[in-house]
């Protein structure tokens, strides 16, 4: 077969002056779509016109989408970064030395001492860094305890814990999260106001314990007593002292009782 | 007016620039169809579908090919669709296309002029899909090598070939009408 012909019929054929596509045409001429399609048509084309035409570019679903996850990523880091907020929802275990003299009995005293460090209201040097890692003390202990239930409430004295170790400290945020999540809508309108005079009380004062004033921040007036209480049970006057200090900053109009009155002009 | 700027007057609310279109391609679409599927009752439901879509995408239409060669590309995107759920065999049907054996068999009859068309008809008919498409977008669609290629989404060579089968077995099947 010659591939010549072949080429020139079909230059031909697309060129209109073959005979078949002739023949074709001849044969087609007439064939029309049926008449009772085209009222149909025509009328969805009209309605489609009615609704005026909002042409999005094809980039701007992506463009929305990413947009939004910008600006979340963005308002997330910002939250985070910002040590108040971030202490909000990481509180730090205000009593957590107090507090984890109060939990500590039997297991969660154990894992307690083990994990942390705590120091309760020991002077620690680290006060530079103390927020944190007087947290850590109390995390750990408040963790496993369970938050909320565990605070301040109960309590027995630990012994002396050793320094608080730096490598608690995520354990004592997660901790101090768990437990903050749950008292979080009573105390957050408190806390705000009170974080910052605990900040401030925790570095001026020389025994300072950030973490555990950080934590009792957060509770109510009447809690907070009662915590202050229970460490003067125990005779750990300094912490307690802390406790009180810090109480009133954050409740700088509350009426102390009496007893804890004394405790105050004692200092 | 070109089928382009039709289109485009459609897109910014024109109704009677789509009935333009419409009035345009009408015919030799619903015959690219019929032809693709030998049934006119599915034949009409494809085209109503084809115009749906043409409806549908006035929003996102864009001049970037020729209006025919988007308008066919859609069409034949519903045959295949059509074929698959039909799941026809794209072989020629010649099993059901009678040809006119007593014709062949007595050259020097007469055909009529409604027989030879009819037989013109029931040769491309018979062409296997592929060459058969690559005819009628030519015929019907007006289109060029490059533009069969596009909207069948192969290349020209491919339908050079296509057209090339396609021509020489109808020769053969009407080489005593023609």
């Amino acid at each position: 077969m010659s591939s010549e012909p072949d080429e020139r019929e079909l230059d031909e054929f697309l060129a209109g002056r073959d005979r078949i596509g002739a023949a074709y045409r001849e044969a087609s001429r007439g064939e029309s779509a049926p008449a009772e399609l085209d009222a149909a048509i025509l009328l969805a084309a009209k309605e489609a016109v009615r609704t005026p035409l909002r042409r999005r570019p094809r980039w701007l679903q992506p463009l929305v989408v990413a947009a939004t996850l910008v600006l979340s990523l963005g308002v997330l880091l910002n939250l985070w970064r910002d040590p108040e907020t971030r202490q909000q929802v990481v509180p730090q275990p205000s009593a957590g030395i107090a507090e984890q003299n109060f939990e500590l009995d039997g297991p969660v005293a154990d894992r307690a001492a083990a994990s942390a460090e705590p120091v309760e209201a020991k002077p620690e040097p680290k006060h530079g860094q103390a927020p944190s890692l007087a947290r850590t003390e109390a995390r750990p202990a408040r963790r496993s305890k369970d938050s909320a239930a565990a605070m301040p409430e109960s309590a027995a004295p630990q012994a002396a814990p050793p320094p608080v170790s730096p490598a608690a400290q995520a354990m004592t945020e997660q901790a101090a999260g768990a437990i903050a999540e749950s008292r979080e809508a009573d105390a957050k309108r408190e806390s705000e106001s009170s974080s910052d005079a605990l900040r401030a009380s925790r570095f001026g004062s020389k025994a300072a314990d950030p973490g555990a004033v950080d934590q009792a921040a957060i509770l109510d007036p009447d809690t907070w007593i009662e915590r202050i209480r229970k460490i003067l049970e125990r005779d750990d006057e300094k912490s307690a002292r802390l406790e009180l200090e810090a109480f009133r900053k954050a409740y700088p109009d509350r009426v102390l009782p009496d007893d804890l009155r004394k405790l105050s002009h004692d200092k | 007016m070109a089928d382009e700027q039709l289109m485009a007057r459609y897109q910014r609310g024109d109704a009677s620039a789509f009935e333009q279109l419409y009035r345009r391609h009408r015919d030799p679409v619903f015959r690219y169809l019929l032809r693709g599927c030998s049934d006119r009752e599915r034949a009409a439901e494809m085209f109503q579908d084809v115009w749906a879509s043409v409806v549908r995408a006035r929003a996102s239409w864009e001049p970037r090919a020729k209006f025919t060669t988007w308008l066919y590309r859609l069409a034949h995107n519903r045959l295949v669709d059509d074929y698959r759920l039909a799941r026809l065999s794209t072989e020629p049907l010649e099993a059901d296309i009678p040809v006119a054996a007593p014709e062949h068999e007595e050259p020097e009859s007469q055909v009529s002029g409604q027989q030879r068309l009819r037989r013109v008809l029931a040769a491309v008919q018979s062409l296997p899909l592929e060459q058969r498409e690559a005819f009628l977008l030519k015929e019907e669609g007006g289109m060029s090598l490059d533009e069969i290629g596009v909207t069948t989404g192969v290349g020209r060579e491919t339908v050079k070939s296509r057209l090339r089968y396609a021509l020489a077995k109808l020769r053969q099947e009407l080489r005593d009408v023609l």
